[in-house]
């Protein structure tokens, strides 16, 4: 497939398209500095601006909801459930979504013998526009974690865009994105245009190898995670301002786990619910008579990582479920800096660590 | 485009049909199922206390296909509590499962089985040895080793004169501290360890019970020289969704709900916290 140029009128004809394809979200640039996630309406689509980075919002929501109905019972009504995926389309998200989405994938959709119908009813009706990021917020790091500020083929996208003089340069990753960009005016991108999303990603790539280098490690985080078997001190010192908020779980695109509960729904039926839950809050794991195998806060501190780094990898071909997208440092209310943390495990002595609460990153650049 | 799926959150119907008091705080729950369960020995489902919760449990019956099923449920949390105030014969449950490995019995074939269940660990244990009874003579021994807090707190202590009746088969009992009336043995559960007569290379243990007393017959079976690799225990965690999915209940990399609950000790024992 040639890459495509579109150009900014093109960009509109295609959310006009998109809106009327199916439900529209999109990541949303106009907003001071931080992209946020909303509903597209239709008025918006003529003052929409693509988004320079990644949203403040996670976009995991569109496809396990904070709350949700799994099942009613009794009556074996719901055992098997007819699913009709809905039509729904995102714009604009970064890389580390769409790699958040990915993760949710291997554990809902492509697990052998447990799938879960809720996850693949919202899952195959999505259709994923990817943006590559012109900029970076001084927490992102996903070049420390596998990821980059760009998607490439393969990435599991619909659609790539990658912002380029006055327009775009399109890459298609899917027949249903090569329908939707038809009568968009999208033409065959001439060589200076490829040469300049190259430059682009250059750009950022080495904003972010820069930024980062101060917590980059000789091995990688998966490594050092992995082979931690002892609490290590990093865990004690940078946990120590953790105030088990849960915002780091609530805002991370990777992070699934969840509970059920089961509730009254009167005459007789009750309902059970799927919610999202969070590891770093003591009930998580607590079990019937009050034991509880992470009842510290740096167990549980150490347990996030273990799954991100270790468990998560060790059981999905080598993938972590950090996507690096930074989120977690930037709302912790105790400033804990995830990258000084994995940076700091090997680190034996307290004294030669990173500070603990980590200096507060600085605030993006107002603007787009 | 529709499609029918799995619901794998929904639990089957099922029917409380008898409540029979094991102890002063153990109860033998038995259901109707609505449609027949197969499980191994070893694997656990989801007990659904209808607008309460759920929450897991090895049954207690014999292993195979059938509608009918047995919990055998110790008083200790908020739905234990309730099943044992308020169930009662005729009430609707839930079911979901099974879930887990189970026991490796193929690995056992030809070898002696040591099991050791302390207190309410006797129910799991219950369903393991109906399990090894059920191809008695792949076994080269079975040998049981039961503890409880006083002679009270034993549950199914009618069966134990036909379980040790069984070919090649013996069974062991203790108690924690003397009680009128008890000749026998005192002493928590590793104390029938003392005088193993067992080819040690040569045995499996299968072993469930609270975590504390998992840990010392742990150290103990070390202690007398013991494979890591050929001991299993019936970890307790936390399991919510029952298919390592919603990442509760994991010790290391492994997930009690779907890789246990009976985890092999040589696979577990470097990660921290096992014994909680």
């Amino acid at each position: 497939m040639p890459f495509l140029y579109l150009s900014k009128d093109g960009l509109k004809e295609l959310l006009s398209k998109l809106y009327d394809w199916g439900e529209l979200f999109w990541v949303d640039g106009s907003f001071e500095g931080k992209p946020r996630l909303a509903r597209a309406t239709k008025e918006a689509i003529a003052k929409y601006e693509v988004p320079a980075l990644r949203g403040v919002e996670p976009v995991k929501s569109l496809v396990i909801p904070p709350k949700q109905k799994v099942a009613e019972y009794p009556g074996n009504l719901d055992k098997d459930i007819e699913i009709a995926p809905k039509k729904r389309a995102i714009f604009g998200i970064a890389q580390c979504d769409l790699a958040g989405i990915t993760i949710f994938d291997r554990v809902f959709k492509d697990d052998p013998e447990f799938v879960d119908p809720f996850y693949v009813e919202r899952r195959k009706g999505l259709f994923i526009v990817t943006i590559d990021c012109a900029k970076a917020y001084p927490s992102c790091f996903c070049n420390l974690v596998k990821g980059k500020p760009f998607c490439d083929p393969g990435d599991g996208y619909d659609l790539n865009l990658t912002p380029v003089e006055d327009g775009f340069l399109v890459d298609v990753g899917t027949p249903a994105g090569e329908e939707l960009l038809k009568g968009t005016g999208a033409s065959q991108a001439t060589d200076s245009i490829i040469a300049g999303r190259d430059k682009l990603r250059a750009k950022v790539t080495a904003q972010l190898e820069k930024q980062n280098a101060q917590f980059a490690t000789e091995k990688t985080y998966i490594e050092l995670v992995s082979e931690v078997r002892e609490e290590p001190a990093s865990y004690r010192h940078h946990g120590s301002t953790c105030v088990e908020c849960g915002a780091c779980t609530n805002v991370c695109p990777g992070c699934f786990c969840f509970g059920i509960y089961d509730n009254d729904a009167g005459d007789g039926r009750y309902e059970r619910l799927m919610t999202w839950d969070s590891c770093q809050l003591a009930g998580f794991s607590r079990m019937a008579g009050m034991l509880n195998p992470r009842l510290r806060i740096a167990q549980r501190f150490m347990h996030r990582y273990n799954h991100k780094f270790f468990h998560y990898p060790w059981r999905y071909e080598g993938w972590p479920s950090c996507t690096g997208c930074g989120r977690c440092v930037d709302n912790c209310m105790g400033s804990i800096d995830m990258r000084a943390t994995l940076r700091d495990l090997t680190v034996e002595s307290v004294e030669d660590m990173l500070p603990s609460p980590s200096p507060k990153v600085a605030e993006p650049e107002a603007g787009k | 485009m529709s499609e029918k799926m799995k619901n794998i959150y929904y639990p089957i119907d099922a029917e409380v049909v008898d409540v029979v008091t094991e102890t002063s705080t153990i109860k033998t729950f038995k259901f109707k199922l609505s449609e027949p369960l197969k499980f191994r020995a070893g694997q656990f489902v989801q007990l659904t206390v209808p607008g309460i919760g759920e929450a897991p449990f090895t049954p207690s019956s014999e292993p195979g296909e059938s509608t009918d099923l047995e919990i055998t449920i110790l008083r200790t949390g908020r739905v234990t509590d309730y099943l044992h105030d308020f169930i009662k014969p005729g009430d609707p449950v839930g079911i979901r499962g099974p879930f887990g490995e189970g026991y490796p019995f193929d690995k056992f074939k030809g070898k002696t089985v040591l099991v050791v269940g302390g207190g309410v660990g006797l129910a799991p244990m219950r369903a393991g040895i109906y399990g090894l009874f059920q191809n008695i003579d792949d076994y080269k021994r079975v040998s049981i080793k039961f503890g409880a807090r006083t002679p009270n707190d034993f549950c199914f202590t009618d069966e134990f004169d036909t379980w040790a009746k069984k070919p090649h088969t013996d069974l062991k009992l203790t108690i924690d501290r003397p009680f009128p009336g008890w000749t026998g043995t005192v002493g928590v559960v590793t104390v029938l360890l003392d005088d193993l007569d067992v080819d040690i290379e040569d045995t499996y243990v299968i072993s469930c019970g609270p975590d504390i007393m998992l840990k010392f017959v742990t150290l103990k079976l070390l202690d007398l020289g013991f494979d890591p690799f050929h001991i299993y225990l019936s970890m307790n965690r936390r399991m919510s969704c029952g298919f390592g999915k919603c990442h509760r209940c994991n010790i290391g990399p492994y997930y009690i709900c779907k890789d246990g609950p009976d985890m092999c000790y040589g696979e577990i024992m470097n990660y921290p916290n096992v014994f909680g």
